[in-house]
């Protein structure tokens, strides 16, 4: 990394090759190195990384829109990983001594940051870390923007939310909340406060109104402010008949906040029908899972009133919502008309800036509500202000406008060095390619979790969060549905001896004859079994995920961990992480035998027979190894042929004139219940070494 | 490829008695591919022997480094610096890699950790066969391709013997009858009156040593003398 700039810009990330996933998260988030260390239960580890590009990790691990499941390779074989609610697992797990990144140098600057949703936020941190002081105006009472203010708190509880946005107070963030820049502050006094660049990063708080007919009826509500006073948890009354017009996920969250509230009858309605309407099909389910009424492809024509007061909405049937050109331009049967009652209408058709604070204060706008920006450099046209996030870049995923803070903060770090404005790209690998056809079939379908859920009987009752995350066996198995795509196997040509050995053992048929000469393995098809590695007699083949050499390591720690407890004579067990999150039987009797160490392996495929040996070199007395049943390995012939490894290095030891029985096998499903094999085979290596 | 497998953990231990500091030495080549010498096996071989010598209570230095040919004194001299540093090199590579060694650093014994067995192929992964004696004088022309040599367990030259029975050789219901295998391929390819020639004894002289190819273009010293040592 050059220029003390914040590792996720680093440049040499541009020449790696990528995870589909990690191509599409917006702030490039090391999506496969997280999941890879959840599947092997290094959870702190995995929120670690996950920080390391996203620091609202749990906000993210619930709210976000997850464009990296759409890119997962697993799609192909049966569903994507449910990468999101790993994230939130991770996060979930909360490690309070988790240490935050400190600051890189100090540097005499101050930046001032107006808005402190996640975009700003992101850049906040981001600044402080690089070293300026930094100091945030919210004109809310707390900060979190529309994640506090908009996002329902049964989606999105505010401690979840404070969790996140915490470590950034902490790391020296001068947050100043009631302070509204425009009116508390004038924009242009920030200067002379010596703040030497501003971030504008003040999203979209306005609710676009809906100008037809009767409008000013009493009982049409914008959105935002609807939003707004439930999370600030004011006494919020609602009707019993209640419409809320708009197809987004806003809209969605105004249906579902509105049930919650009492509301006997929702309705909704949307220009789009089917595929064009632009709520996450998940949050659409869920809203009609709460017994919200949707009808698709209504347009408003007029409100219906008594008194002043609404009664109801009469719509047009759509024609169209866009035009050949893609772009949007509903059209309508001014004759198909229809009308749902309701004395109550929350109109969410959109949100809009509030610029206001820029009035007069050279910072040049268009129609008085957009920014003039530009999008590489992330300026304004007024030197040393810069904005980021929805304000600029229209509504969208939190995870977008958290990407558009890492930028402005990069973008604001060159300027206060350099003087310049310079453009700025989170860097981006080169994606991998696709999976073939032949390696899909061979790879095993495993069930994808599902997140446990309150009823949507009982979760209408509250705003209590109602998804309730997966626990440490759930999160362990999806993350191990994990392709670890591109994290696979290499070969060290120049050590190859050409043996074919990995052609031959590789139960995805991926290595191939590379130039008549060597060995070659395609990486965007290898799955990481560790298979080929730990027979490549030559040692010419690289694992980048869960090698032997990281096997051994775990081994090398946990038996000096054992001999610090004094123990002389320990037993290790080295169980494949696939099963052990299925078994109890089998962590109970681990837990239960005391000259036990146990160590954990994605697959024993991947240990061969030095490594085996090295076991012993290392000082145990015994190896267990635990495999799944024959017919349940993830990677098709991993247990398969460690057993047959287990035979020759059998041999050998008896050769050496240690006891063959030190060296035992068994399967996980034989742990439990009434087969006591795993005993069995700790009384054996016992009774080998007349340790009983 | 030559073929070699691992000298039973004893005798190996026995050679080493003496040594207090050895180099295991592995050749990536012939011997990785039949498993017997390659880095892997190399460190597997030294777990095998370090764990044995720490049961009887002796200390012993084990370094290791596995070249790519031990049969080339390219790839075998850059071991000097480990070999000066030992007081023997177990060498776990065939017979040729051992004498490289022997030659390349005369003031140092070396020990073989393997027995060289024969020059075969992979049939499948984990069986090796033996399919050339190098006689020096191939026959593979007059026998469909296959070797009455190194395959028929009496390199008879004119036809089976009367061991060959449903196709399989009297030493082994395993090994297949070469001259079988001979004859089914001759008439597959319409040459089964290659059969009917008597083939002259053999004349042996090609197949015992010491061989040697000498190839006067192929000589890089200007007086035109080969550069032997001995």
């Amino acid at each position: 990394m050059s220029n003390n700039r914040i590792e996720i810009f680093d440049s040499e990330l541009n020449n790696q090759l990528w995870p589909p996933c990690r191509v599409a998260c917006p702030v490039h988030a090391d999506i496969q190195g997280y999941v890879g260390l959840i599947a092997q239960g290094k959870t702190k580890e995995a929120l670690e990384v996950i920080r390391g590009t996203v620091l609202f990790a749990a906000v993210c691990g619930r709210i976000c829109a997850h464009p990296c499941e759409d890119a997962c390779r697993r799609a192909n074989v049966d569903e994507a990983v449910s990468i999101c609610s790993l994230k939130r697992f991770a996060a979930d797990c909360s490690y309070p001594d988790l240490e935050l990144l400190k600051p890189m140098a100090t540097i005499d600057k101050k930046v001032a940051i107006i808005g402190a949703g996640p975009s700003g936020l992101t850049a906040a941190y981001d600044l402080l870390r690089i070293g300026y002081k930094v100091t945030a105006f919210e004109k809310m009472p707390e900060p979190g923007g529309m994640l506090r203010y908009g996002v329902p708190r049964y989606r999105l509880p505010t401690d979840v939310l404070m969790q996140d946005i915490n470590p950034i107070i902490r790391s020296g963030l001068e947050l100043k909340t009631d302070v509204e820049v425009g009116k508390d502050v004038d924009f242009n006094s920030l200067e002379e406060e010596g703040f030497e660049a501003i971030l504008i990063s003040a999203g979209l708080p306005v609710s676009r109104p809906l100008n037809i007919p009767g409008s000013d009826l009493e009982g049409i509500i914008p959105v935002i402010p609807f939003l707004q006073d439930v999370n600030s948890g004011k006494q919020v009354g609602i009707s019993k008949k209640v419409i809320v017009i708009g197809g987004g996920d806003v809209a969605m969250d105004a249906a579902r906040t509105a049930i919650r509230l009492g509301a006997e009858q929702v309705n909704m309605a949307c220009l789009e029908c089917g595929d064009e309407i632009p709520a996450h099909s998940w949050e659409l389910e869920q809203t009609l899972e709460e017994e919200a009424t949707l009808n698709s492809a209504k347009g408003p024509k007029r409100f219906l009133g008594v008194d002043g007061k609404v009664t109801g909405v009469e719509f047009m049937e759509v024609k169209s919502v866009f035009d050949d050109k893609g772009r949007f331009c509903p059209s309508f049967y001014e004759d198909k008309l229809c009308v749902i009652e309701g004395d109550t209408v929350i109109l969410a058709i959109g949100q809009a800036s509030d610029l206001t604070f820029l009035e007069g204060m050279d910072v040049e706008l268009i129609d008085g509500r957009r920014l003039v920006w530009d999008s590489k450099n992330l300026s304004t046209s007024r030197i040393g202000v810069f904005a980021s996030g929805e304000v600029v870049t229209g509504p969208g995923a939190a995870i977008a406008a958290i990407a558009s803070g890492h930028n402005a903060a990069v973008a604001i770090d060159i300027y206060l060095r350099e003087g310049k404005v310079a453009p700025v790209r989170l860097p981006v690998g080169i994606e991998v390619s696709e999976l073939r056809e032949e390696t899909i079939k061979k790879i095993k379908k495993i069930e994808k979790e599902e997140m446990p859920m309150v009823s949507p009987g009982e979760r209408i009752a509250n705003f209590d969060e109602f998804e309730l995350g997966f626990g440490q066996d759930q999160a362990a198995r999806e993350a191990q549905r994990c392709l670890s795509c591109t994290m696979g196997a290499e070969v060290i040509k120049e050590k190859c001896a050409a043996c074919l050995t990995c052609v031959r053992v590789c139960p995805f048929g991926v290595p191939y004859i590379e130039d008549g000469e060597f060995a070659g393995i395609d990486v965007s098809q290898c799955q990481s079994c560790g298979i080929c590695p730990s027979e490549c007699p030559a040692k010419a083949i690289k694992l980048k995920f869960a090698s032997e050499d990281e096997v051994l390591e775990q081994a090398k720690e946990a038996l000096a961990a054992a001999a610090r407890q004094g123990q002389t004579t320990p037993i290790l067990s080295v169980t494949c992480q696939h099963g052990y999150y299925v078994s109890e039987e089998i962590r109970e009797q681990i837990a239960g035998e005391k000259e036990l160490i146990q160590i954990k392996v994605l697959c024993t495929g991947r240990i061969g027979i030095d490594t085996l040996l090295k076991f012993f070199e290392m000082g145990t007395a015994g190896v267990i190894i635990v495999t799944c049943e024959e017919e349940d390995c993830r990677f098709n012939k991993g247990n398969q042929r460690i057993l047959q490894r287990a035979i020759f290095v059998k041999d050998l030891l008896e050769q050496i004139g240690l006891p063959k029985e030190c060296l035992q096998l068994c399967n996980i499903s034989s742990t439990g219940g009434e087969d006591r094999s795993f005993r069995e085979a700790v009384d054996k290596i016992k009774e080998s070494l007349d340790l009983s | 490829m030559i073929k070699a497998t691992q000298k039973p953990i004893k005798e190996i231990r026995e050679m080493l008695k003496k040594h207090k500091k050895v180099l295991v030495a592995g050749c990536n080549t012939c011997v990785a591919v039949c498993f017997a010498g390659g880095e892997k096996e190399v460190e597997a071989l030294v777990s095998a022997l370090s764990l044995a010598d720490k049961k009887e209570g002796i200390s012993k230095d084990y370094l290791k480094k596995t070249v790519q040919r031990q049969c080339e004194n390219e790839f075998v001299d850059p071991l000097s610096e480990e070999v000066r540093n030992c007081d023997a090199v177990l060498s776990t590579a065939c017979g040729i890699g051992v004498q490289t060694i022997a030659d390349r650093f005369p003031e140092v014994p070396v020990i073989p950790a393997l027995n060289t067995a024969f020059m075969g192929r992979v049939i499948e992964p984990g069986y090796f066969f033996e399919y050339c004696a190098a006689c020096g004088n191939c026959v593979l022309g007059q026998t469909g391709g296959i070797c009455p040599v190194a395959r028929c367990a009496k390199s008879l030259l004119n036809g089976p013997c009367g061991g060959s029975q449903d196709g399989k050789c009297e030493i082994s219901p395993d090994t297949p009858c070469a001259w079988q295998l001979i004859y089914d391929r001759l008439k597959r390819l319409g040459l089964l009156k290659e059969m009917e020639r008597i083939n002259a004894p053999k004349d042996w002289s090609e197949s015992s040593g010491p061989r040697e190819i000498r190839r006067d273009d192929l000589k890089t010293n200007r007086d035109g003398k080969y550069n032997l040592k001995e």
